[in-house]
């Protein structure tokens, strides 16, 4: 079947990669909600059933693994930065998602940072399916809610939900415990 | 395609029942299906406990930065920026080491119920 398609954007995935998650902690029960919104989006992903599949693409990597080793900032060995994206790639699959093949020539909204760019570019990717949603923490893409690529096939009755860590947080509970109930 | 062979493996008398009972709940009554199963599960253990430890390696690095995690934004667009070639380098490379990871499944066509659930709760009006 197929799942709620959600990308996770870069500065996100940093944040969720700095704090212990109690998500992850009590695997494989259904994930607490904490007061860190970023680790519990990937805790979320953790325990996924097929209903929402984390989606990675290489450039997302690229940025995770840049942002943790930049010595002028959290300056993390390479092993280090290594394991987290194999243990981030390891979580997408098992959610049934992974790593796609980002739409490069789709058009952005202007003003989008690298960051912004990355995680659009991968929701863009030709082979997800639907619905497809953002996980960001850029308040530009939050403010617009929703957002409808250009430049690639894209149906005209779907857009991709762009979602704050701590939105997306709540609707992935709330689906849960009300299709759980179904 | 998936190809299979048979291997053996020893069971206690007193976890027979167990088996047959846990193969019947969560495969059907297929021992093999329930292993797959069960193996599933405990890759995700497995990945839950590695994901505790980086985060934890992480959590010391950016306590050892003296910044909070409200200054990760500003961080990853700064090492986007103005790049630091060395971990430029070292994350081509932890990149170009997934080339060989299998790639998205194919979607067949049938949406999981939370997608249905997820759309009606999107379309709800909310304060945010």
């Amino acid at each position: 079947m197929a799942p709620v398609e959600v990308v996770v954007a870069a500065d996100v995935l940093v944040a969720a990669l700095s704090r212990v998650s109690a998500a992850a902690v009590r695997f494989p029960a259904m994930p607490p909600k904490t007061n860190d919104p970023h680790a519990d989006v990937v805790g979320a992903f953790v325990g996924a059933e097929g209903d929402f599949a984390l989606i990675l693409s290489e450039e997302i990597v690229e940025q995770v693994g840049a942002a943790l080793m930049d010595e002028r900032g959290l300056g993390w060995a390479f092993a280090a930065a290594d394991q987290a994206v194999d243990v981030l790639v390891g979580i997408a699959e098992h959610s049934q998602g992974g790593l796609v093949v980002a739409a490069p020539q789709v058009a952005l909204p202007r003003g989008a940072g690298e960051v912004a760019a990355a995680a659009l570019r991968a929701v863009a990717a030709d082979d997800l399916g639907f619905p497809r949603a953002v996980v960001t923490d850029d308040p530009g893409l939050q403010r617009l809610r929703a957002w409808q690529p250009r430049g690639v096939p894209w149906p005209v009755d779907q857009a991709v939900a762009l979602l704050s860590p701590s939105r997306f947080r709540d609707l992935a509970e709330q689906a849960r415990c009300r299709y759980r109930r179904m | 395609m998936r190809t299979t062979s048979t291997i053996g493996f020893a069971v206690d008398d007193t976890d027979r029942a167990r088996l047959a009972r846990l193969s019947e709940l969560f495969g059907g009554g297929n021992r093999s299906a329930f292993l797959r199963k069960a193996m599933d599960i405990m890759e995700r253990y497995e990945l839950a406990q590695r994901l505790v430890e980086v985060q934890a390696y992480g959590e010391e690095r950016l306590a050892g930065s003296g910044r909070t995690s409200s200054d990760i934004p500003a961080l990853v667009a700064r090492a986007l920026a103005d790049p630091d070639p060395n971990a430029v380098a070292q994350a081509k490379l932890i990149v170009a080491g997934l080339r060989d990871r299998p790639s998205v499944p194919a979607r067949d066509g049938k949406a999981h119920p939370a997608a249905a659930v997820f759309g009606e709760l999107l379309a709800a009006p909310t304060t945010d």
